[in-house]
């Protein structure tokens, strides 16, 4: 027996495990690559690819050009260089599409968790989810930034107060599916004898619901993560192209998309550039999520 | 019977567990399903008692709301002195090591996303202050009394048969050293070959440990194999309470009876002679129970007094009780119980 049990195997780190799974599925490393990139793309981008001042003489001279060795993305009607506009736009809407997504992912497991586990909870918080969902968006983000933007824009600088105003818009307005959805899981999962084990155990609802029902439901929570984010992209966009986002000549990406609609006869890259950025953010982002999803679960890491 | 002077351990007194019904727009209270209806019943320390009874008559419930996994309507259970039905949260979460629960889905009774020493180790953090090294010494030492091999504690539930998962089950239960053990159904989910093994695991627990059980089951025959008394359960209530041997041997209410004969007779020329009982109609509705005796809309043996009055459980013969007309043809009076299985002496357990 002592012989055996020298070789009792030590414990592997969570993270080691996790990530050697992650490994396996090709799509999550193919997504973690393309975002990687993408990521790099508009942090570095700039320090490679300076904005090249140009008098208005000359920007209208190269208004309106297709890819070329100077411009590979081409150039806009006002003769921008639109890599230097992609780049400055992406870090802006990934981080808009991030930021929103967290706040919304957080509220609306926090809300569904709550409202699932708690019987007393449950009525409250989930009319409040309805009275949310009941709610028509646009005018309520209209009514909100319209509100609280010069005062907010007044204290953190125009640029900053918009895109906090834009973020914490985007994801008080979006939980609402999440918290749904984990409501759902929560109840379903609460009536499971390893739920019931651990109280007759005694241990406090907060550590069951940390210990053994928010890993349970990693994966519903990890679809609408990842859906949420190009959600959050679409939304800025329209934010901004109600006028309500950004100012105007701020670019990012649902911007750029909207400005190009106009020329897209004339200049389809235009529109595709953008396009392209925000459907491979989303895509990485579904497979990144998809092979964390994997990854986290003992029963497929097993295999 | 194990030891039949050993103090009362369990005693549940009057226990009622009630799911309120709410109906109509205004979802008003409109009734309650009687889950379980004024249970008592004590467990002496060191001592097996079987519960049987067929599906929903109420059984886990029984199980759970002794453990306070409910809340009970009314009622009283005490274990090791402690009122559980009244503790305070922060005192009943001390009380848990005390009683522990095995439970009947092996598979679900483990969460899939903790491996194996976290699962066993769990009420050890909860309860206890060890370090990590004492606490995964604990944990190996669990794993060996139960029969798991030691290597397996990095391994998740989802590796482990039914058989190997129950006994996960009963080492964690095991943690923390408890007096008294809620076996709920923990065979009900496993191969005939590898029940017997988690059953004498069991006993061999019992013997080494000095545990108490409540086993519940609906399967007869091994109830038979380890309890030492046995309760007959319809529809929420007691309908018998009586010594293993002498319930199996001449059971005494009609309900109990009908239950026995349909337990298999493993020689098929005694087999082909014996006769069964055989119940007409369906469970009557726990929220809506027939205004007499519970069992009066099946007994083949029903008469007049059962449709309008409920029967209580009295001791009819020396440690047997009964809850049925039939034995109680005297009007019982305070201090005394009659019927015409009347003994001179009351006292439980004496003559076994």
């Amino acid at each position: 027996m002592s012989e055996q049990s020298t070789a009792i195997p030590k414990a592997q780190s969570q993270f080691g495990a996790v990530w050697r799974q992650f490994r396996v599925h090709r799509g999550a490393v193919f997504g973690l690559i393309v975002l990687g990139l993408l990521a790099a793309f508009v942090i570095f981008g700039p320090l490679f690819w300076p904005e090249v001042k140009l008098r208005v003489v000359e920007a209208l001279k190269v208004k309106n050009q297709g890819p070329s060795l100077r411009f590979p993305f081409g150039t806009d009607q006002l003769g921008r260089d639109m890599m230097v506009r992609m780049m400055a736009a992406g870090k802006v809407s990934l981080a808009v599409g991030f930021v929103a997504m967290i706040i919304a992912i957080f509220v609306g497991t926090g809300i569904g968790i709550l409202a699932g586990y708690f019987k007393r909870l449950d009525g409250p918080l989930m009319r409040m989810t309805d009275l949310f969902l009941s709610l028509p968006l646009i005018p309520l983000l209209l009514v909100l930034v319209m509100l609280f933007r010069d005062t907010i824009a007044s204290v953190l600088g125009p640029e900053l107060g918009a895109f906090l105003l834009i973020v914490f818009a985007i994801g008080i307005t979006s939980w609402m599916q999440a918290a749904r959805i984990v409501r759902g899981e929560v109840l379903a999962l609460k009536e499971r004898e390893y739920v019931l084990a651990a109280k007759s155990i005694g241990v406090p609802a907060r550590r069951v619901i940390l210990r053994h029902i928010l890993p349970n439901i990693i994966s519903p929570v990890m679809v609408a993560a990842t859906l949420g984010v190009a959600e959050a992209i679409i939304t800025e966009s329209v934010l901004s192209f109600l006028g309500l986002g950004f100012p105007p000549d701020f670019p990012t990406w649902g911007r750029l998309l909207f400005d190009g609609l106009q020329y897209i006869q004339l200049y389809p890259e235009r529109v595709i550039w953008p396009g392209l950025a925000i459907s491979l953010t989303v895509l990485s982002v579904n497979y990144i999520g998809d092979g964390l999803r994997d990854a986290l679960d003992p029963r497929i890491r097993g295999r | 019977m194990r030891d039949a002077s050993a103090p009362d351990l369990v005693q549940v007194d009057g226990l009622k567990m009630y799911f309120p019904v709410y109906s109509g727009v205004l979802r008003r209270h409109s009734g309650d399903i009687k889950a379980v209806d004024d249970v008592s019943f004590t467990i002496r320390a060191g001592e097996t008692l079987g519960l049987v009874g067929e599906s929903g008559c109420g059984k886990s419930t029984l199980g759970r709301a002794m453990l306070r996994l409910y809340d009970p309507t009314a009622g009283r259970v005490v274990i090791d002195g402690e009122d559980i039905a009244r503790l305070s949260p922060e005192a009943l979460r001390k009380k848990r090591p005390t009683m522990q629960m095995v439970f009947q889905d092996p598979q679900a009774s483990l969460n899939p996303r903790m491996s194996l020493s976290s699962i066993i180790g769990e009420p050890l953090v909860e309860h206890t202050a060890l370090t990590t090294a004492q606490r995964q010494d604990r944990i190996y030492e669990l794993m060996d009394q139960v029969g798991l091999n030691r290597r397996f504690a990095n391994r998740f539930p989802h590796e482990f048969s039914g058989g190997q998962r129950q006994r996960i089950g009963i080492a964690r239960a095991l943690a923390l050293n408890p007096k008294f053990i809620v076996c709920d159904e923990p065979i009900a989910a496993l191969d005939v070959s590898i029940q017997a093994q988690v059953v004498n695991l069991l006993e061999d627990l019992q013997d080494k440990l000095g545990l108490t059980y409540l086993f519940i089951s609906h399967d007869l025959s091994m109830v038979r194999h380890i309890a030492d008394r046995v309760a007959v359960m319809y529809l929420g209530r007691i309908v018998e309470l009586s010594p293993r041997d002498d319930l199996y041997a001449r059971p005494l209410h009609p309900y109990a009876e009908a239950l026995l004969s349909a337990v298999n007779e493993p020689n098929p020329e005694r087999a082909r002679t014996r006769s069964r009982i055989l119940l007409k109609g369906d469970l009557p509705s726990p929220a809506n129970p027939p205004k007499g005796c519970n069992f009066c809309t099946r007994c083949p043996k029903v008469f007049d007094r059962c449709l309008t009055e409920k029967p209580a459980l009295v001791q009819v013969e020396p440690g047997r009780k009964v809850a049925c007309h039939l034995f109680q043809t005297l009007k019982p009076t305070a201090g005394s119980t009659g019927g015409f299985h009347t003994q001179d002496d009351f006292q439980q357990g004496v003559t076994l």
